[in-house]
């Protein structure tokens, strides 16, 4: 376990500002001059007779190294050493251990001579030139450029700091790849941004309605899994200029026919009894998320319906998505239904002698329809009767007849030969004019056996005559089918007949939402995501209003530009919505929504030529003469791509540059173009330039320089026209104060505080962990989307409120949507917006502050259980500001021979682990931090028990303080360690904000910041004002 | 795209091989690797659907497995490998491999990652930069391509299906070729593809950026901080090694091709109609291109998975097996595991061609007598074993004796060795000096030193 939290990186290393101001903080640590007298003696008592004059064993002589670590080796040296007493290598099993005692004041001396050394050798204190991340390359682009492509997507990863910032100068390389990239992007946005010919714009809109697209031309998209809706049901408009076009030549009707059959609709994924095709469009029930499998999971929540467009769709641009929709209203049951078993559990039983039967059923005896009794086979052989495949993965068909003798629901179960799961056992089953298709996977104990019974399903059907079929692709066969009644009482039966009235009164005061979607059909589902906001729908049935959704196809997951690939499933991109007032079992029907149309256009021209076009090539006087009107051109372009005012000498040498490429390019837009890209490969737009010509004797920073500093700071952007003016008249300074809070107040902060917050809480470990699904089944995608969500919402929302630095552990508020309320457990909760919920002081273990955080449990966490450990790193490192040293080398697992390990708790687990004298030292500080969180899950739930035994979530403290759980700690903090927790939040950002690592020489200006807070009653903004004010942010 | 012009050109081309003749120039020289460094070469053969996988000494049918019944330097080949044989010395093979994030995926699926070692498990489609992409980011200095991607089907399929081995620094999935005759066109014909001029003027348009910013950079180097100059210096090293590739690409553009003879590759075969000549052609192919140094990275992607593309029928065209290679993966019929060994025998069979290929030509960059098979690691093999089961999957690294590589053992794994360990080895075998690869925990030095 131990090993596992060390490769994974949690610990930075042990070299940290942090954890270095805490030992200097301590005073009972023996100084570095203290060696000679305190320390050597211990070294010699216990090493050097191996490692002195006499000898050198391994080639180690430790009373030679320099206990001052002036010189890279000597420190290596010691370095070595304090491995080796850590991991309880040396001294070896037949000398004498080293005394507890001293151990300690051996390896704190060793620690802290080592963290002195290695600040020497960081050399200056000076924030280095930083290349711009790729958020802020992104969103420097996006702002020059006006056109909103995901530009790095392509761009190599940054790394990141050992504090966890990815901003730090020291660790932005550029590498070859980089510049590459650079240049194609640059192209690939200015031929965006400039406008040629008016793109051709394909829109097209699809109206639902039952019966509605009878006669006339759409598409229908099979294939696995597929749930197409009948193209009866909807029609394919095609619109110029926003109208339907009509009429043409023979040639221009075939030619819109064929695009009409390109486009399907489809509600892969979704269950028959969640959406249905009404008079007056297409009405959706409230969606519910997949457990997250693959493939289901692939496939979007049920239900899903989606535009399928089969390579009749452009590549690039902005888009716009319509949705005419209103809410909806509970669709009376069907006549016929075939539905999936909420829970299946067979009806029919086969004995230990291979006789088939069926358990008794209150509603009627159960019909057996052996296999050999069907009436049309195709593809299917009799196996000593088995009907199995002739051709595996084609597809085959038997039908069975059979009577009901009432009206109601059956299940039918299936009997066939267990066939093991590396050979895809499949089958289809038809009835009632539905599908379902199923990959059952079978148990071991299953596999064994002769013949199993997997249930397929249930349908609801009248009395008399009926049939189905079996079969699909891949078809494992069967022997017999065996169809049983349901009574009445049954949960399945009870939800699909509930009254229709009361099924509508429980949902009249819910509001549905559309969530947009946009992906690529894939063989098993779609690799999808939404775009924009959830949207409301208030307008009432009868009234639709439109909605509207707008992306960018270059940063959406749509399928690849294809070359040579023309399979019948491919080049598929999907457009789609769910009704996104989400739901967490099948039972509930949640507030319907009826969609009437969707529109697609794209590209999305609201102006020709675009602003991104006239914003470069603008109206001018001198537009006539084409190298003044170039000069203008690079003027204003250089001026807000290097961020300060152009230099006259630099613009000529564009100019020159231009001239000399302009016989090169058949247009005038095209050389400009070129000579742009190479203004965006400059490093002065690539990277934050500070040049020392510019700054003042005492190294301030000019204003220019000022405004990139703060606005990369606080919106992760370049500065916008107000700073830019502030700059340029020289007032920034004096209004500092005022910019700041501006900044803060403007929504660009939302890139600055997210960025943080995902880098100082280490959100990305919560990004990266895989929830067992099978201990946690409702932690859906959906749920983790929102847990990150709560901890940006909360951030933001202290932000804005200013409100004390304590409530970042201590808060009488949660930030919650409806989803996350669900899962927690909070009720009263509507609606999928994040908003403040009063949460009572009274609660146990209330939901409050960034230690309630689902994204904190779960990042910390094995994925199933809840590690202690990692929690307590987390508090120490992330919230009281005190890195605790990584674990040694070499450390030894959790010892499962210990016995009654399998019944331990994690908890009791460390206990036992912590009893080596290796281990001890580390632990005692660190493990108390991470037992008051017991009670928590590894998603974040409240739980009373694990393992069968009531949770202990006590724990004393290294200083002696006596905790019980969650709430002892937050009160604790809230009360006693008001300091601790600003100084962290105050290093972190200062960190963030200068771009480097700290060094002991910060310490000064820390403190100063740290007064200031403590005056302002701990605000959070006095803490960002503090570090825009301290002397390191305003000069260089 | 058949235009008259190509026509006349593929009656041109035939049978006169290309014997170009343009005089080279010494000041190209400079730039362009001297010959003092022995040449090390990265190759990947994939095939779908996996390989037919009896019992272990299965009595009836054990002799249709594709890898051995025992581990150890005494293995016997069975039928489907016995081709192999006469290069026993010069490959490995591998058993009990796999992708640990792929285990438990649909085998198919697997085939994403199957040079990736990517995460396809649920959320969303995660895939990474593939082994051979990470080899030709190294290697690309020293020739004219940075890699030839080749598969049967061309493009690059779709997500979960794919018809590409390669996917780039960012995951994107890059287009395969596939129509020999192009390909010939495009790459062994120096300034005879129609693309070149085009490519010339991107050249020369990157080239004059790159001295305009080297320029700037200077410029502003002067008035920046100590620290500032040092963090620029790397961003100007970066412009210079960009700047020097470019002139690199210039050059090899003009830059006469060695003479050589391709008239033993016919590259009009239809892949639908001879199977076996296609596949033949295409190793012919990678085999001069490794010869003349036009890439030292090659992946060729023999087929899709899941009975798509051409080669689902490459049974019942070569072997007249009624059935397509997905359908005989999933059979049970009795002697099924004949009918799926026949046709790995008969693929392993083209792939002993493309061996016997590259043993006869001598590198001509060593002077030891190896052969290019000696100065080039091969990794042959599936993403799944049996059909969907993306465990223990059939896998034969052949040659690259001469870059140190150790051969001569069936050597079976268990699962604590994830598969990209092969890909660590391989990567440092031709020379990119890397100690992970996605989620390797080691470099198989048992193979790789």
């Amino acid at each position: 376990m131990l090993s596992e939290l060390r490769s994974a990186g949690l610990l930075a290393a042990l070299f940290s500002l942090t954890a270095a101001a805490t030992w200097l903080g301590t005073p009972q640590d023996p100084q570095p001059t203290d060696y000679a007298t305190k320390i050597e003696p211990l070294f010699a008592k216990y090493c050097f007779r191996c490692h002195g004059d006499k000898k050198q064993k391994g080639d180690v002589q430790l009373n030679k190294l320099d206990p001052k670590m002036l010189a890279r080796a000597d420190a290596e040296g010691w370095h070595s050493a304090l491995d080796m007493i850590q991991s309880g290598e040396m001294p070896p099993e037949d000398e004498e251990p080293i005394r507890d005692e001293d151990r300690r004041l051996m390896t704190g001396w060793l620690r802290q001579s080592l963290q002195a050394a290695a600040d020497r050798q960081k050399g200056e204190r000076q924030v280095v030139m930083r290349r711009l991340t790729r958020e802020q390359y992104t969103h420097s682009l996006q702002d020059l450029l006006g056109v909103a492509i995901d530009f790095a997507k392509t761009l190599p990863e940054d790394g990141k700091a050992k504090n966890g910032f990815s901003n730090n100068g020291e660790v932005l390389q550029s590498s070859p790849l980089h510049l590459d990239n650079y240049q194609l992007i640059a192209r690939q946005g200015l031929a965006q941004a400039i406008a040629r010919e008016k793109p051709e714009v394909t829109h097209y809109r699809v109206t639902f309605g039952k019966d509605i697209g009878k006669g006339k031309v759409a598409g229908r998209t099979g294939g696995y899994q597929s749930v197409p809706l009948n193209p009866g049901d909807f029609t394919v408009e095609i619109l110029e200029n926003g109208e339907v076009v009509i009429g043409g030549t023979k040639e221009q009707q075939k030619e819109r026919e064929r695009i009409q059959r390109k486009i399907s609709v489809g509600l892969r994924g979704s269950s028959q009894d969640r959406f249905r095709a009404v008079d007056e469009g297409m009405m959706l029930l409230s969606a519910l998320p997949h457990k997250e499998v693959v493939p289901a999971a692939w496939q979007g929540p049920s239900p899903n319906l989606k535009l399928e467009m089969q390579r009749v769709w452009p590549e690039q641009g902005d888009f716009v998505m319509r949705v005419k929709a209103s809410k909806g209203y509970v669709p009376p049951l069907r006549k016929q239904i075939l539905v999936r078993l909420d829970a299946p559990e067979p009806m029919a039983v086969i004995s230990k002698s291979g006789e088939l039967s069926a358990k008794p059923s209150t509603a009627g005896a159960s019909i057996f329809l052996p296999a050999n009794k069907s009436d049309q086979r195709k593809n299917l052989r009799d196996e000593q009767g088995s009907l199995v495949p002739v051709d595996v993965p084609k597809d085959c068909k038997a039908r069975l007849r059979f009577r009901l003798p009432h009206d109601g629901f059956y299940q039918i179960d299936l009997v066939h030969r267990p066939v093991a799961k590396e050979n895809m056992p499949s089958v289809r089953l038809k009835a009632a004019g539905h599908k379902i298709d199923q990959r059952p996977e079978l148990t071991p104990e299953q596999l064994a056996q002769e013949r199993v019974v997997t249930p397929l399903g249930a349908i609801g059907m009248r009395q008399g005559q009926h049939h189905l079929e079996l079969g699909g692709p891949f078809f494992m066969g069967f022997t017999d089918v065996v169809i049983t009644p349901m009574p009445k009482d049954h949960p399945l039966v009870v939800r699909l007949t509930q009254e229709h009235q009361k099924q509508t009164d429980e949902v009249r005061d819910l509001t549905p939402s559309i969530r947009a979607l946009i992906g690529t059909r894939t063989d098993d589902g779609m690799d999808y995501t939404t775009f924009g906001a959830s949207q409301e729908v208030k307008a009432a049935l009868g009234s639709a209003e439109t909605y509207e959704f707008f992306g960018r196809l270059e940063n959406l997951p749509i399928p690849a530009p294809e070359s040579g690939d023309n399979e019948i499933l491919s080049g598929f991109l999907l457009l789609g919505v769910w009704n996104d007032h989400l739901v967490k079992s099948r039972a509930e029907t949640g507030p319907p929504l009826l969609i009437e149309e969707i529109e697609f256009e794209a590209p999305y021209l609201p102006q020709w030529p675009p602003q991104s076009h006239t914003d470069i090539f603008f109206e001018s006087d001198t537009r006539s003469d084409d190298t003044a009107y170039t000069r203008a051109i690079l003027e204003k372009f250089v001026s807000r791509a290097f961020r300060r005012p152009a230099e006259r000498e630099e613009v000529e040498r564009y100019v020159e540059f231009y001239r000399s490429i302009r016989p090169d390019y058949e247009t005038y837009e095209d050389a400009v173009q070129e000579v742009l890209v190479a203004v965006l490969c400059s490093p002065e737009f690539l990277f934050l330039c500070e040049p020392t010509d510019d700054l003042t004797d005492d190294r301030e920073l000019p204003d220019w320089m000022l405004a990139n500093r703060l606005s990369y700071f606080l919106w992760n952007s370049p500065p916008d026209a107000e700073l830019r003016e502030l700059a340029r008249r020289g007032e920034l300074r004096e209004q500092l104060t005022a910019q700041v809070d501006r900044l803060l107040d403007d929504s660009r902060s939302a890139r600055f505080l997210r960025r943080f917050t995902y880098e100082w809480l280490r959100l990305d470990r919560h990004a990266n962990m895989t929830i067992n699904v099978g201990k946690h089944p409702d932690y859906t995608r959906f749920v983790k989307r929102d847990m990150a969500e709560e901890t940006y919402t909360f951030i933001e929302h202290v932000v804005a409120n200013d409100l004390p630095l304590s409530t970042l552990v201590d808060a009488d508020f949660a930030m919650l949507n409806q989803n996350l309320a669900e899962f927690y457990g909070v009720e009263g909760v509507a609606g999928q917006h994040f908003r403040p919920v009063a949460i009572s002081a009274e609660q146990p273990e209330r939901r409050a502050g960034l230690m309630s955080h689902g994204s904190f449990y779960v990042g910390h966490s094995d994925g199933t259980e809840p590690h202690p450990i990692k929690r307590a790193v987390w508090l120490k490192a992330r919230i009281l500001g005190d890195e605790p040293p990584p674990p040694p080398p070499n450390v030894p697992d959790l010892d499962p021979d210990t016995p009654g390990f399998d019944k331990m708790t994690l908890k009791q687990q460390i206990e036992s682990h912590r009893d080596k004298a290796s281990c001890r030292d580390c632990h005692a500080g660190l493990d108390p931090y991470g037992f008051v969180f017991e009670r928590m899950s590894a998603v974040g739930r409240l739980q009373t028990k694990r393992k069968g035994k009531q949770i202990d979530a006590t724990s004393t403290l290294p200083d002696g303080t006596k905790i019980d759980g969650l709430d002892g700690i937050r009160a604790w903090m809230a009360e006693e360690q008001e300091d601790e927790l600003a100084r962290s939040v105050l290093e972190h950002l200062f960190s963030y904000a200068l771009g480097r690592e700290l060094h002991f020489a910060d310490e000064a200006e820390l403190e100063a910041m740290l007064a200031e807070v403590r005056e302002a009653d701990y605000r959070v903004r006095a803490a960002l004002h503090s570090v825009v004010r301290s002397p390191s942010f305003l000069s260089k | 795209m058949r235009n008259s012009w190509r026509l006349n050109r593929r009656t041109f081309l035939r049978g006169t091989g290309v014997a170009a003749a343009l005089p080279l120039l010494d000041a190209m020289r400079p730039l362009l690797p001297t010959r003092s460094e022995p040449v090390r070469r990265m190759c990947y053969v994939y095939f779908p659907n996996g390989a037919s996988t009896p019992k272990e000494h299965d009595k009836k049918w054990g002799k249709w497995r594709w890898l051995p019944h025992d581990p150890g330097k005494d293995y016997q080949f069975t039928e489907v490998l016995k081709c192999l044989a006469p290069y026993r010395e010069k490959l490995t093979l591998l058993g009990g491999l796999s992708h640990p994030l792929s285990r438990n995926l649909l085998g198919h699926l697997a085939g994403d990652t199957w040079l990736t070692a990517g995460d396809m498990r649920g959320d969303v489609y995660k895939n990474r930069i593939s082994v051979d992409q990470v080899a030709a980011l190294h290697l690309k200095k020293h020739t004219r391509y940075p890699s030839l991607v080749l598969s049967t089907d061309g493009g690059v399929g779709y997500k979960s299906r794919t018809s590409t081995l390669s996917f780039d620094h960012a995951a994107r999935p890059i287009p395969s070729e596939h129509r020999q005759r192009l390909i010939f066109e495009r790459y062994f014909t120096p300034g005879g593809g129609a693309s070149t001029a085009e490519r010339k003027r991107s050249l020369k348009a990157g080239k004059k950026i790159v001295d305009l910013v080297l320029e700037d950079s200077k410029r502003l180097q002067k008035k920046l901080g100590k620290s500032d100059q040092e963090k620029l210096d790397q961003y100007m090293q970066s412009l210079d090694s960009v700047e020097e590739q470019l002139r690199r690409n210039e050059q090899w553009l003009d830059r006469p091709l060695p003479k050589f003879d391709a008239k033993h590759i016919d590259l009009d075969i239809a892949a639908d109609v001879d199977p076996g000549a296609y596949l033949r052609s295409m190793y012919d192919l990678i085999a001069l291109a490794l010869q003349l140094d036009l890439t030292r990275v090659v992946t060729y992607m023999t087929g899709r998975e899941d009975g798509m593309g051409f080669a689902d029928s490459f049974p019942s065209r070569a072997l007249g097996i009624k059935r397509g290679h997905h359908t005989i993966s999933h059979d049970q019929h009795d002697g099924h595991w004949e009918q799926w060994g026949r046709y790995d025998r008969w693929h392993a069979e083209q792939f002993a061609h493309f061996l016997k290929r590259l043993d006869e030509i001598p590198d001509s960059t060593r002077d030891d007598g190896s052969s290019l098979l000696d100065g080039t690691e091969i990794l042959y093999g599936s993403c799944c074993s049996t059909t969907h089961n993306a465990r223990n999957l059939p896998l034969a690294l052949v040659g690259g004796s001469a870059l140190g590589i150790k051969h001569g053992h069936y050597r079976k794994y268990d699962e604590a060795t994830p598969f990209s360990n092969v890909f660590v080895g391989m990567l440092n075998a031709v020379g990119v000096k890397t100690e992970t690869f996605a989620d390797s925990t080691g470099g198989m030095p048992e193979i790789f030193g």
